[in-house]
C-alpha cells in the first residue's frame, strides 16, 4: 500500500512539474537529508575524538555496596563450534558466584550444541539448559522469552554464542543499574577474528567506529544509545512490564531500545564493558546478516515512527536524533535513489543543476569517513589499517542493494523469519592445550554418577526439557533423554 | 501498538524529571555544534579568501607545465583562464572554476584533521602537508589532462574528459589524499595498540591496558623494534640542545611507562620512589596511571606518601589530579584530613576546563553550608550530580576539597559511581573519579587490615584450601597412601637429584641415592642410602640397576637425568616384574627436549617464541647476535659459551659440528617446574625468576605468578608431547613477551624453592608413579617466595 502511495505521488509530481523538476526536487530533498546525516556523523566523530580517550583511561569506581544478582541468558542454535569457548569465558567471569546464574536455550539445534550444553550443566550447578523443539516460533526472541520465564534475578545480561566476554563485563554492565532510572545497558563488542578475511578486517574497523564513535556519540550528545542484542543488560522488571522480547521482529534489540526509550526509560552505554565476537568472513553471510538487520530495523521504523514523533518524554532535539536513528537503514535506500537520478542524467533525464550537484553528495560521506577515522585513531590501530577503509566502498555499494532489497521486501510484506548467522569459529577453536578442561573431563566419573536429571517441563512453544546441574541419574546427555521423551509424546 | 501502550502505562515516568537531568548533555551537544559551526565558518572564510589566488596559481601552474614540455598551445588569459590554441581546432578560453580548484578538497582534509585527529598534533600537521601536496598534484594532473584533451581532440573531448573522467579522477584523488592522511597519522605497528586485524600488539599488562583495545590472541608475532624516523633525525641534528631537552621532558611527562605493570609489588614501590625523585611533574602520566590502575594497597600507599612529600606546586592537570587522588586515599585511610594540603593551584588547574557558569560559587556555598541539614545537602548533591559531573565540576571539585561528613562522602561516592557513563569531558571529572576510586580502595584496605589484626576464632577456610586439606587427608603426613616407600633416585650427584632425595626423606620415605660418581652430593645427605651405578651409556647400566632394585626392594624409581630414560626403557619390563614402579615419558618427546636443534624446530612449527637457533654454519646468518653457543645435546650448562664475536662463533661451529648457536635474549630469566599428567595435561606450573645463577644453577630465585608464562608453558608441553616432571626455562623481555629457551624432562636444580613455595611436586609425582590410574591433583604455591642458595660442605676422612 505504501509503495502504491509513493508511486502515485511520484506520478502526480511528474504530471504537474515535469520529470526534470521532479528529479530536481528529489535531488534537493536527498541533499538536505544527507546534509543532516553528515552533521550527525561529524558531531559523533568530534565528541568521540574529544572524550573517548579519557573515558577509556578514567579510573573505574567499583561501588562495593552494589552487586546485584544477575541471570545471563544465551540463545543458541547450532553453535557447537563456539559454545565451549563461550561457556569457559562465562564461568571465568569475575562476579560473586552466588549472584550469577546462566540460562542457556538450545533453540532446536541439529548439531551437538544440546549435548555439549548438558555436559556443561553437569559441571556447574549455575547453568540451566532449556531445549526448545526444532522450528519453535519466535527465533531468538522466542528463545530468550523462554529463558525469561525462569529468571528470578533483578537483572538480565544477554550474550550471543559466538561472544567471549571479558572477565569484568558483568560488573561494568550492572553498575549502571545503581541509578534506578536506567533500564538497559549496552557494552562494547569487539571483533576478534579480523584477520580471517578482508571482509572480517573491514567489519573490525566498522565495529571499532560503530561502538567507539557512533554509539558513544549518541550517548554523549543525546543520552540515546541503542541496546544491542548481545553484551548488554536489562532490568528484569522493565522487560516483563514491556512483555518480554518482541517475537514479531528479527531485530529484537532495536525493538526493545525503542520501547524502553518511548516508555521513558534510559539506555546506557559503557565502552569499558567489553566482549569479543566473531565477524562474518564471507560476503554471502555478510549479506544475510545485513539483510536481517535492515529488514528488522526498517520494520521498527514503520512501527514506531509516529509514536516516536508524538512522544512527550523526548525533547525536540532528542526526537530529531531518534528519528535519524530510526531512518539509518533508509539512508542507503535514498543513496540508491541518488545513484538512479545521476545515471538518469547521463541519458539526459533531469539534466538540471540540482541533479548535477548530486555527485557532490559524495563529500557528505566525509561524515561516516570521519567516524571511521576517529575509530582508528582512538583504537590506536596500526597504520596499515587505513587501507581497510577502501573496503567500505564496495561494502557501502552492497548495503545499498541489501537495504533496498529489504525495504521492498518489507513494504511488499514478504514473510521473513529470524535467520541465524553461521559461525566460522576459527579463532574460537579451543587452544591446543587449555588449563581449564573441557566439561566432560572436568569431573571424575564418580562425580557424574551422583547427578540426576532434575525434571522436565512442557512449554507452550513445544517440548522443553530443563536440565539443571546437580542431580542426575546417569551420564547419558539430557539431549538424548529429551529426544526419548519427545518420541514418547508423539 | 498494544505492547507499547502497556509498557507506557507500566513504566511511564515524569517527562519533566527526565529533561531536568540532561543539562550536562545539552551543554556537550552545544559545544560540539559550536565547534562544527566554527569549522564551517573557518572553512568558508578561508575558501573565500584563498579561492581566487589559488585559481590563479593553478592556472599559472598548468601553463607553466605546458611551456616546460615545449608546448605553447596553453597560455594564461585574464589571470584565471587558459587560452587553448591548437591546430585544427577552434581556440578555447577555459575558465578555472572554484569547483575545479583543489582548494575545496584541501580544506575538507584540513577540517577533518582538525576535528578528528586531535592527538599528536605535530604528526598530524606533517601528515596533512604530505597528503595535501599529493592531492594538489593529482588535481593539477586532472586539469593538465583535461587541457591536453582539448589541445589534441578539441573542446568536446575536453568537456567530456573534464566532466566525467575528471570527476572520477577527482573522487579517487580526494579519497587517496584522505587515506594517505589516515595512514600517516596512525601509529606504525611497533607503536600501535592493535594491529589491522584487531589483535592486541602493545603487550600491555592485562590490568594496565585500556579496556578492549585489541583482542588478546596468542600471536607470537614479533614486533619490530622502533625504527629511526626522518622526523627524529631532523630533530636530533637541527634543534638546539635546550629545545630538545624541553621536548624530551614534555614527552616523558606525558608518557605512560607500561613496563611498571609487569613489576612485582616491591619493584613497583621502588619505581614510584624513583619516578617521584624529581617532583611529580617529571613522570606525571605514569604516576597517574598507577593511581588509575593499581590495586595493591602498599603500592598505593607509597604513591600517596610520595604525593604528600612533594613540595613543588602542581603545574599540570595531571599532577593536580594526583593531589585529589591522594586526598581520597588519605580520607579512605581515615587519616587526619584537616592537616592535608589543598593548594588553590590544584583547584584552578582542575576547573580550568570546566564550564564557566554563573552561580557555581553560590552552589558550592550551599553544598558546604553546615547550617543546612545533612539530608537537604545530600538531596542537593544528588540533583547537582544528576545534571552532570562535568556540568558542575567547578562546584564539585571544590566540594570534595571541603568534604568531611560521612553521609555526604557516601552520597558523593554513589553519585560518581552512578555517573560512570558520563563522558570524561573535563579534567575535573577525571579527578573526581580518581578521588572516588582511591577512597573505596583505601577503605577496603583499611578494613582488611583491621580485620586481620583483630583476634578472631578460626573461620571457615576458602574452598580451595579446604579441598587441598581434604586431599591431604588421603595422604597423611604427605607420605602417601600405604607409605612410607622405598624410593630410588637416579642422578643423585646433581642439584635436582639432591633436592629430590631431601624432599623424599623429609616426607618420611626411605631413599636410595644412585649416581655414577662415587662422590655424588646426594650420597652425603643424612639418612639416605646410596649406591654407585654405571653411567647410562655403559652397557652394564641395566644390570646394575636391576641389582640395586632387587637388593634394596625399591618400590619406586625417580629418574632425574633425562638421558637415562632410554636406558631405563630397556629394563622397564624387569622393573615391573620386580614391583618397582617408575614413570617413563615418551622417548621421542624426551629426545625433542634433549636435542636443542630439534627443540627449536618444534617451537618454530608451533609458533612459540624461541630464540633463533641454528645447528649449521650456513644458518648463522639467520641468528642475530649476541650469541650463545652450546652442545646440541648437552646438559647442566656444560660447554655453554657466550660470545659477541661472529668470527669466534664461526670458528667454534666450524671446529665442532655438535654445537648449536642461539641468539642471546635480553630480559628476566625464569624456570617453571611443571607436572604433566599421563594425558599430556599440565596440572601444575610453578614459575620462578632466576635472579642469579652460578654454573647454570639458580642460586637466587623468587617465585611468581603469571598467566602468560603459565599459558606459554602449557603450549610448550603440548607441542612436545611430554608427560611427568619437567622444567621449562625461558625469558620474559621488557615488553612482557615470553620466550622459551629449553625444556628439561626432569626436575630442576631449583626445586627446593618450588617445594618451599608450597607445591610438593615431588610428593605428587611419587604418588602418580605409585597410582598411575589416579588423577594428579593440581598443586598450590605462593608467589613471592625467595630462595638464596649457599654452599654446603661435607667433611669426611679420606679412605
Amino acid at each position: 500500500m505504501g509503495l502504491v502511495v509513493y508511486a502515485l505521488l511520484l506520478g502526480i509530481a511528474i504530471y504537474i512539474f515535469g520529470i526534470d523538476h521532479t528529479a530536481a526536487g528529489l535531488a534537493w530533498f536527498l541533499m538536505i537529508v544527507f546534509f543532516f546525516f553528515f552533521l550527525r556523523h561529524l558531531s559523533f566523530a568530534i565528541s568521540a575524538a574529544r572524550w573517548v580517550h579519557h573515558d577509556l583511561y578514567a579510573a573505574d569506581v567499583e561501588f562495593i555496596g552494589f552487586t546485584p544478582s544477575v541471570a545471563v541468558l544465551i540463545a543458541c542454535k547450532n553453535e557447537e563450534l563456539v559454545i565451549d569457548k563461550l561457556l569457559q569465558a562465562l564461568l571465568a567471569l569475575e562476579y560473586p558466584e552466588e549472584l550469577v546464574n546462566f540460562i542457556i536455550v538450545d533453540d532446536g539445534s541439529l548439531d551437538a550444541t544440546g549435548a555439549k550444553l548438558d555436559a556443561w550443566a553437569l559441571v556447574d550447578p549455575r547453568i540451566t539448559v532449556i531445549h526448545r523443539a526444532l522450528n519453535s516460533p519466535g527465533g531468538k526472541s522466542g528463545a530468550l522469552n523462554a529463558a525469561l520465564e525462569l529468571v528470578e534475578t533483578d537483572f538480565i545480561c544477554v550474550f550471543d554464542a559466538d561472544h567471549e566476554p571479558a572477565r569484568d563485563v558483568l560488573t561494568h554492565l550492572t553498575r549502571h543499574f545503581l541509578d534506578d532510572r536506567v533500564d538497559c545497558v549496552m557494552g562494547r563488542c569487539i571483533i576478534r577474528n579480523g584477520g580471517e578475511s578482508q571482509l572480517a578486517g573491514v567489519v573490525f574497523v566498522d565495529f571499532l567506529s560503530g561502538y567507539l564513535v557512533n554509539e558513544y556519540g549518541r550517548q554523549a550528545l543525546f543520552e540515546l544509545p541503542a541496546y544491542g542484542g548481545a553484551n548488554c543488560a536489562v532490568r528484569t522488571s522493565t522487560l516483563r512490564a514491556l512483555g518480554g522480547w518482541n517475537v514479531e521482529t528479527v531485530t529484537e534489540d532495536t525493538d526493545l531500545t525503542i520501547r524502553v526509550i518511548l516508555a521513558g526509560g534510559r539506555v546506557r552505554y559503557d565502552p569499558t564493558a567489553v566482549d569479543y565476537e566473531e565477524a562474518v568472513i564471507v560476503a554471502r553471510r555478510f549479506w544475510r546478516q545485513r539483510y536481517r538487520w535492515a529488514r528488522g530495523h526498517q520494520k521498527c521504523t514503520r512501527d514506531y515512527m509516529v509514536p516516536a514523533l508524538r512522544n512527550k518524554n523526548l525533547s525536540l532535539s532528542e526526537r530529531s536524533e531518534f528519528l535519524m536513528f530510526l531512518l539509518v537503514y533508509h539512508i542507503p535506500v535514498l543513496s540508491g535513489l541518488g545513484v538512479v537520478l545521476t545515471v538518469a542524467r547521463l541519458f539526459g533525464v533531469g539534466s538540471i543543476p540540482a541533479v548535477a550537484l548530486l555527485p557532490l553528495t559524495l563529500l557528505l560521506f566525509l561524515g561516516p569517513l570521519a567516524e571511521l577515522t576517529a575509530g582508528l585513531s582512538i583504537g590506536r590501530v596500526e597504520r596499515r589499517a587505513a587501507w581497510h577503509l577502501l573496503g567500505f566502498l564496495p561494502s557501502f555499494a552492497l548495503s545499498i542493494v541489501t537495504t533496498t532489497w529489504a525495504y521492498f521486501d518489507g513494504m511488499l510484506g514478504r514473510p521473513y523469519s529470524w535467520v541465524k548467522t553461521p559461525r566460522s569459529a576459527s579463532v574460537s577453536a579451543p587452544p591446543k592445550t587449555s588449563i581449564i578442561n573441557p566439561p566432560v573431563h572436568a569431573r571424575r566419573q564418580s562425580d557424574l554418577d551422583e547427578q540426576t536429571v532434575e525434571g522436565a517441563m512442557i512449554a507452550s512453544t513445544g517440548l522443553v526439557i530443563r536440565s539443571r546441574g546437580g542431580k542426575r541419574s546417569n551420564t547419558v546427555g539430557t539431549k538424548s533423554f529429551a529426544r526419548s521423551i519427545e518420541r514418547e509424546t508423539e | 501498538m498494544s505492547r507499547l501502550d502497556s509498557a507506557s502505562s507500566e513504566a511511564q515516568r515524569s517527562p519533566r524529571d527526565l529533561r531536568s537531568t540532561r543539562r550536562g548533555t545539552r551543554t556537550r551537544r552545544r559545544s560540539v555544534l559550536l565547534e562544527i559551526l566554527v569549522l564551517v565558518i573557518v572553512y568558508l572564510s578561508v575558501f573565500e579568501l584563498l579561492i581566487d589566488p589559488m585559481r590563479r596559481f593553478e592556472t599559472s601552474a598548468i601553463a607553466w607545465f605546458f611551456s616546460l614540455v615545449g608546448s605553447n598551445s596553453v597560455t594564461v588569459a585574464h589571470n584565471d583562464s587558459l587560452l587553448i590554441v591548437s591546430s585544427g581546432h577552434q581556440p578555447m578560453l577555459t575558465f578555472i572554476s572554484p569547483s575545479c580548484s583543489s582548494l575545496m578538497g584541501l580544506l575538507a582534509l584540513a577540517t577533518l584533521a582538525a576535528a578528528v585527529m586531535r592527538r599528536r598534533r605535530a604528526t598530524t600537521v606533517l601528515a596533512y602537508l604530505v597528503s595535501a601536496s599529493v592531492l594538489f598534484i593529482l588535481n593539477l594532473g586532472r586539469m593538465i589532462a583535461s587541457a591536453a584533451a582539448g589541445v589534441w581532440f578539441g573542446s568536446g573531448a575536453m568537456l567530456l574528459f573534464h566532466d566525467w573522467v575528471g570527476t572520477v579522477w577527482n573522487f579517487i584523488a580526494t579519497l587517496f589524499g584522505f587515506l594517505l592522511l589516515q595512514f600517516l597519522t596512525s601509529p606504525p605497528s611497533e607503536r600501535a595498540e592493535q594491529d589491522r586485524f584487531g589483535r592486541h600488539t602493545a603487550r600491555r599488562p592485562e590490568s594496565w591496558s585500556r579496556p578492549g583495545l585489541g583482542y588478546r590472541a596468542r600471536t607470537h608475532r614479533r614486533v619490530r623494534a622502533r625504527s629511526d624516523s626522518l622526523l627524529r633525525w631532523f630533530i636530533r641534528h637541527t634543534l638546539p640542545m635546550s629545545i630538545r631537552e624541553r621536548m624530551a621532558r614534555a614527552r616523558e611527562a606525558n608518557r605512560i611507562d607500561y613496563r611498571l605493570g609487569f613489576l612485582n609489588v616491591e619493584q613497583r614501590c621502588s619505581a614510584i620512589e624513583g619516578l617521584t625523585e624529581s617532583g611529580l611533574e617529571a613522570h606525571c602520566a605514569s604516576l597517574l596511571a598507577i593511581a588509575t590502575y593499581e590495586t595493591d594497597p602498599s603500592v598505593l600507599e607509597t604513591l600517596s606518601k610520595a604525593v604528600e612529600r612533594s613540595t613543588s606546586p602542581a603545574l599540570s592537570w595531571r599532577s593536580a589530579a594526583l593531589h585529589v587522588w591522594a586526598r581520597g586515599w588519605q580520607m579512605g585511610s581515615k587519616r587526619a584530613i584537616d592537616e592535608m594540603k589543598w593548594e588553590p593551584e590544584v583547584q584552578r588547574l582542575l576547573t580550568r576546563s570546566c564550564h564557566h557558569r554563573r552561580g557555581e560559587e553560590a552552589l558550592l556555598d550551599e553544598l558546604s553550608d553546615p547550617r543546612q541539614s545533612l539530608a537537604a545537602r545530600a538531596e542537593l548533591l544528588r540533583r547537582v550530580c544528576d545534571e552532570g559531573l562535568a556540568f558542575h565540576c567547578r562546584s564539585l571539585v571544590g566540594f570534595v576539597a571541603s568534604l568531611r561528613e560521612e553521609e555526604l562522602i557516601e552520597e558523593m561516592l554513589t553519585c560518581i559511581a552512578m555517573r560512570q557513563w558520563e563522558p570524561v569531558s573535563t579534567s575535573g571529572v577525571a579527578a573526581l573519579r580518581l578521588w572516588a576510586r582511591a577512597m573505596l580502595l583505601a577503605r577496603e584496605a583499611t578494613e582488611e587490615m583491621s580485620a586481620s589484626n583483630a583476634p578472631r576464632e578460626p573461620g571457615p577456610l576458602p574452598q580451595a584450601r579446604e579441598q587441598r586439606l581434604e586431599e591431604d587427608e588421603e595422604y597423611p603426613g604427605g607420605i602417601g597412601r600405604g607409605g612410607p616407600f622405598i624410593v630410588g633416585v637416579t642422578g643423585a650427584g646433581g642439584p635436582a637429584g639432591i633436592s629430590v632425595v631431601r624432599a623424599l626423606l623429609d616426607a618420611g620415605h626411605r631413599v636410595l641415592a644412585l649416581d655414577a660418581d662415587p662422590h655424588a652430593g646426594g650420597f652425603k645427605v643424612h639418612g639416605a642410602d646410596w649406591a654407585v651405578v654405571p653411567r647410562f651409556d655403559d652397557p652394564q647400566y641395566g644390570q646394575a640397576m636391576i641389582d640395586q632394585i632387587t637388593s634394596h626392594s625399591l618400590q619406586a624409581l625417580i629418574c632425574t637425568v633425562a638421558e637415562e630414560y632410554r636406558a631405563l626403557a630397556t629394563i622397564a619390563a624387569q622393573l615391573t616384574a620386580l614391583g618397582c614402579k617408575t614413570w617413563l615419558p615418551d622417548l621421542d618427546a624426551v629426545d625433542r627436549c634433549i636435542d636443542k636443534a630439534r627443540f627449536a624446530r618444534v617451537m618454530e612449527n608451533h609458533d612459540i617464541a624461541h630464540p633463533p637457533t641454528s645447528a649449521r654454519l650456513r644458518g648463522l646468518r639467520r641468528v642475530p647476535g649476541p650469541w650463545i653457543v652450546k652442545p646440541r645435546r648437552g646438559r647442566g650448562s656444560r660447554g655453554v659459551m657466550a660470545s659477541n664475536s661472529l668470527r669466534e662463533v664461526r670458528s667454534l661451529m666450524r671446529n665442532n659440528p655438535d654445537l648449536v648457536v642461539q641468539s642471546r635474549l635480553e630480559g628476566d630469566e625464569f624456570t617453571a617446574d611443571v607436572l604433566i599428567d599421563r594425558n599430556g595435561q599440565m596440572m601444575t606450573c610453578v614459575p620462578r625468576w632466576r635472579l642469579a645463577t652460578r654454573g647454570g644453577i639458580s642460586v637466587h630465585g623468587l617465585t611468581f605468578d603469571s598467566p602468560e608464562v603459565t599459558r606459554t608453558c602449557a603450549e610448550v608441553i603440548a607441542a612436545i608431547g611430554l608427560t611427568g616432571a619437567a622444567n621449562i626455562q625461558g625469558m620474559v623481555d621488557d615488553q612482557g613477551e615470553v620466550s622459551v629457551i629449553e625444556v628439561n624432562a626432569r626436575f630442576s636444580g631449583g626445586l627446593p624453592l618450588t617445594l618451599a613455595a608450597g607445591a610438593d611436586v615431588v610428593g605428587a609425582f611419587l604418588q602418580a608413579i605409585l597410582e598411575p590410574e589416579r588423577r594428579i591433583a593440581p598443586l598450590y604455591f605462593s608467589p613471592g617466595v625467595r630462595m638464596t642458595r649457599v654452599f654446603n660442605e661435607f667433611i669426611e676422612r679420606a679412605p
